[in-house]
């Protein structure tokens, strides 16, 4: 069976850093993190005072058909805005491509519920003495909320509007596995292509938590960092004083595209993806330290399939959600990778510059690591002062470092146990 | 895990039969909506599962059913602890969603309408959820939490992942799965998917969108693909999981081989959100991919299992499809749909009917169509009406077509020996 290399040939990316990766890669090489304080929702006293909120985005100026607008979630609405700049920087926007070998895989989630939306329903079905009555609900209820509600929440909805607004008809996937949907899709696409079932696929991840179910639901899983102090300082990854995850939103989306694909259209390479492997922990309990054993198999899943030893990876591009256990279990995991000596290799982590994008942090994160093999430039982890002295890592600390980078390996790991984890290749210009 | 049964034995027994396994919501109270029928899982027992998993206490009953049915298909391909390698053991599930956690959600909400400019007070919200919510169950409710439990239950450490494309999850799983083992990232894969969308906001969710049929007064009627009649698809919920293996290992370890994967094709209608698109391009392409991959023609097939929802569209644009892809082989082809007993299982339904054609091979028998009384005069393929047919199933494929737009088709062959 031929096996056809894939590429990278374009991003997009929107989140709190703001639209386009360029900004993005910016902060993360300044080490400059874009969480502040909470101002989109009102929150009535409940404290939840930091995230990586999207300041700038209008979903008007990428989303043509305005009808589609009404049944679009937030993150219906940043992956099509994502999909739009991704498919901008690949020079594809506009042009001829054959839509039948063109899909899309991304990774997203459960999409929360708007509480004023379908709080209608509920209201409504609010009987005399106070209560809610299933009866009323049944048809008062349910006539009240919009007649399209449901779409607008369907896991599968990212990828159906990024499919029809760019007109592919190639493959189509949605990946739902935690937090490492994201990088999972990217596999997952560069898999298509290099069975050769598409030429062009768009891939990553989109997700927004920054709504009142999705704080709530972290909030009672006790997965939130608890800190106070300046917003752009809270969210510490790896450091001593990290206490859990500071949330964002966003969506992040590669051009994967088979090498003869690219060079037949010209199109400039960022980086060839060669490596992709999946794994679940082998123990249930999500906090055990010692489970590190199901990560450590993603990347050498990885690895092997780059077809390189560990000494070849110059970066990795760590997982680092700031939760505790999940740092010292991925640092035992890279620890046990490396086999305990880090000649050449640096680790870096990138959840403080955006806050954790949950099922769309890998397709964010992949971009940095894709352009950390393009730019042979590593940046540092953002409010990193202090390494946690159980994650002895060759952190990148304070400013961004040039490196003689040919592999990046990029971890994602889901709080479920499922793991991915990517090889990101240089290409010479 | 069927309506029909909650083993494959019983299940296909009663889908030969013609049964249908719908019947009135008990769930919950679904007397005021509009539709007040669905196919629910009978006589479950739980606690069995508990007793032996404590960690299982807050599991939703999609994951449940997974279990159990991942337990069924996992005997029956003899498998046992350490009789594969664990790391070349691996999963790709097509897991649905559970839902909004119900009771608590309500008493939340309840407390959080607020006299503001917004209806609901998020703050409040914030502050009530914990009062009333259960953090295992939130996470329980979580897309990924079947995948957990399964990997951790059957000492699966092989490559894992989940999908979830709507009403193609479980078929496009198992074509992912089957492609995994041709690259050789995995010796046994563990697929299918399981799913349960019987609650009120399901119903509601696709009330809203008149995709449901509203025939209450005669459950057993309600499914009545490519029937004139039809009037909406009946949401029902279940299990089913496969073991695919690769071929040299399957022969090795001497297992029973019910047939073989020999094609998946997976595309985008690329159309309008709620409307299919009405060249069927996709659809027809997917059953084209399949085919070409199998290296069959339309003289080959000897059944498809319809996706067959009995919504209006989907029934008469299939046919379409049928007919581009087949010329003039798609009269003599049988098509049935066992959404007409089984009603629709959502992301659990293309795992079901790519048992049911393995076992049409098996025991050289077609599961009928049932409630096909009224022919649409457009409607003109064989749909094996009523009765089961017997007859030699050599090669059949499997549609599912997922709402949004994603299109499956699976080709399975008898395996010859060879």
């Amino acid at each position: 069976m031929t096996r056809h290399r894939v590429v990278v040939t374009g991003f997009g990316v929107i989140s709190a850093c703001g639209n386009g990766w360029e900004p993005y890669w910016d902060s993360a090489l300044q080490g400059r993190s874009a969480v502040r304080e909470v101002e989109r929702l009102k929150l009535n006293g409940f404290s939840f005072k930091y995230a990586g909120t999207i300041r700038d985005f209008d979903p008007k100026q990428y989303v043509e058909n305005r009808k589609s607008l009404k049944v679009m979630s937030r993150e219906i609405q940043l992956a099509v805005g994502a999909a739009k700049l991704a498919l901008q920087d690949a020079g594809l926007f506009g042009t001829a491509y054959d839509q039948s070998r063109f899909g899309v895989t991304l990774g997203t989630g459960i999409i929360n519920n708007d509480l004023d939306e379908i709080g209608v329903g509920f209201k409504n079905a609010i009987d005399g003495s106070g209560r809610f009555s299933m009866a009323k609900f049944g048809q008062e209820g349910v006539r009240s909320l919009f007649p399209l509600w449901f779409l607008k929440y369907l896991p599968n909805m990212p990828a159906c509007h990024v499919s029809i607004a760019y007109h592919l008809r190639g493959p189509s996937n949605t990946i739902t596995t935690s937090s490492a949907a994201g990088a999972q899709a990217i596999g997952e696409a560069y898999r298509v292509i290099e069975r050769g079932d598409a030429d062009i696929m768009l891939a990553g991840g989109t997700d927004s938590k920054l709504n009142a179910m999705g704080i709530s639901r972290f909030h009672l899983l006790g997965l939130l960092s608890k800190r106070a102090g300046l917003p752009e300082h809270v969210y510490t990854p790896f450091d001593e004083r990290h206490d859990g995850i500071v949330l964002g939103e966003g969506a992040g989306i590669l051009v994967l595209e088979s090498l003869e694909n690219a060079k037949r259209r010209g199109a400039p390479i960022y980086a060839e993806i060669t490596g992709y492997g999946s794994s679940s922990d082998f123990n249930f309990d999500p906090r055990d330290e010692d489970d590190f054993t199901g990560k450590r198999v993603a990347m050498r899943r990885a690895l092997e399939d780059a077809g390189i030893e560990h000494h070849d990876v110059d970066v990795i591009v760590a997982n680092g959600s700031g939760v505790p256990q999940g740092d010292i279990q991925e640092a035992l995991a890279i620890h046990s990778f490396c086999m305990g000596s880090f000649d050449k290799q640096s680790v870096t982590a990138l959840k403080s510059v955006t806050g954790d994008l949950v099922y769309g942090s890998g397709g964010v994160e992949a971009v940095i690591a894709a352009l950390i093999a393009n730019k042979r430039v590593v940046p540092p982890v953002t409010n990193l002062k202090k390494p946690y002295p159980e994650c002895p890592l060759p952190l990148v600390r304070d400013k961004a470092k040039s490196a003689d980078v040919t592999n990046v390996m990029f971890n994602n790991f889901g709080f479920g146990g499922q793991n991915a984890s990517l090889v990101f290749k240089h290409v010479k210009a | 895990m069927t309506p029909l049964g909650n083993n494959v034995r019983d299940t296909w027994l009663r889908v030969t039969q013609g049964k249908s396994g719908i019947g009135p919501i008990t769930l919950f109270d679904a007397s005021t909506f509009n539709t007040r029928i669905a196919g629910e899982v009978k006589n479950f027992n739980f606690e069995r599962w508990l007793e032996r998993n404590p960690p299982l206490a807050s599991a939703t009953r999609s994951t449940f059913f997974a279990l159990q049915a991942a337990a069924e298909a996992y005997k029956d391909a003899m498998l046992k602890p350490f009789s594969v390698d664990s790391r070349r053991f691996g999963l790709y599930f097509g897991a649905g969603d559970s839902g909004i956690d119900f009771e608590p959600f309500i008493k939340t909400l309840m407390a959080s309408f607020g006299p503001g400019a917004e209806l609901v007070d998020k703050g409040k919200y914030l502050h009530h959820a914990p009062e009333h919510m259960s953090a295992l169950r939130e996470l329980e409710s979580q897309p990924f939490m079947t995948v957990t439990h399964l990997t951790r239950l059957f000492d699966i450490r092989g490559p894992v992942s989940n999908c979830l494309t709507a009403c193609a999850a479980s078929s496009q799983a198992i074509g992912e799965a089957y492609e995994w083992i041709k690259r050789g990232d995995a010796d046994v894969m563990m697929s299918g998917g399981s799913h349960s969308m019987v609650y009120p906001l399901g119903i509601a969710g696709f009330s809203l969108l008149t995709a449901l049929s509203t025939r209450n007064s005669e459950p057993e009627k309600a499914s009545r693909p490519f029937d004139k009649k039809r009037d909406g698809f009946v949401i029902s919920e279940g299990a089913g999981v496969l073991i695919i293996e690769e071929l040299q290992h399957a022969k090795k370890r001497k297992a029973h081989i019910y047939g073989e994967v020999v094609g998946y094709g997976s595309t985008a209608d690329s159309y309008r959100l709620t409307d299919m698109d009405p060249e069927a391009r996709g659809a027809s392409e997917a059953m084209r991919i399949a085919m070409t991959k199998a290296g069959i023609g339309p003289a080959d097939v000897d059944y498809i299992n319809a996706h067959g929802t009995s919504t209006s569209v989907n029934d008469s644009l299939e046919t379409t499809v049928i007919k581009k892809v087949m010329g003039e082989y798609a009269k003599k082809i049988p098509v049935s749909s066992t959404k007409s007993m089984l009603g629709h299982m959502i992301a659990a339904a293309g795992g079901v009917e790519a048992i049911f054609c393995l076992l049409a091979m098996r025991d050289s028998i077609i599961p009928p169509t049932i409630n096909y009384e009224e022919p649409d005069p457009e409607l003109d393929l064989d749909y094996v009406p009523n009765v089961a047919r017997r007859t030699d199933v050599n090669v059949a494929l499997s549609n599912s077509f997922g709402f949004g737009g994603q299109n499956i088709c699976l080709a399975l062959r008898r395996y010859d020996g060879a």
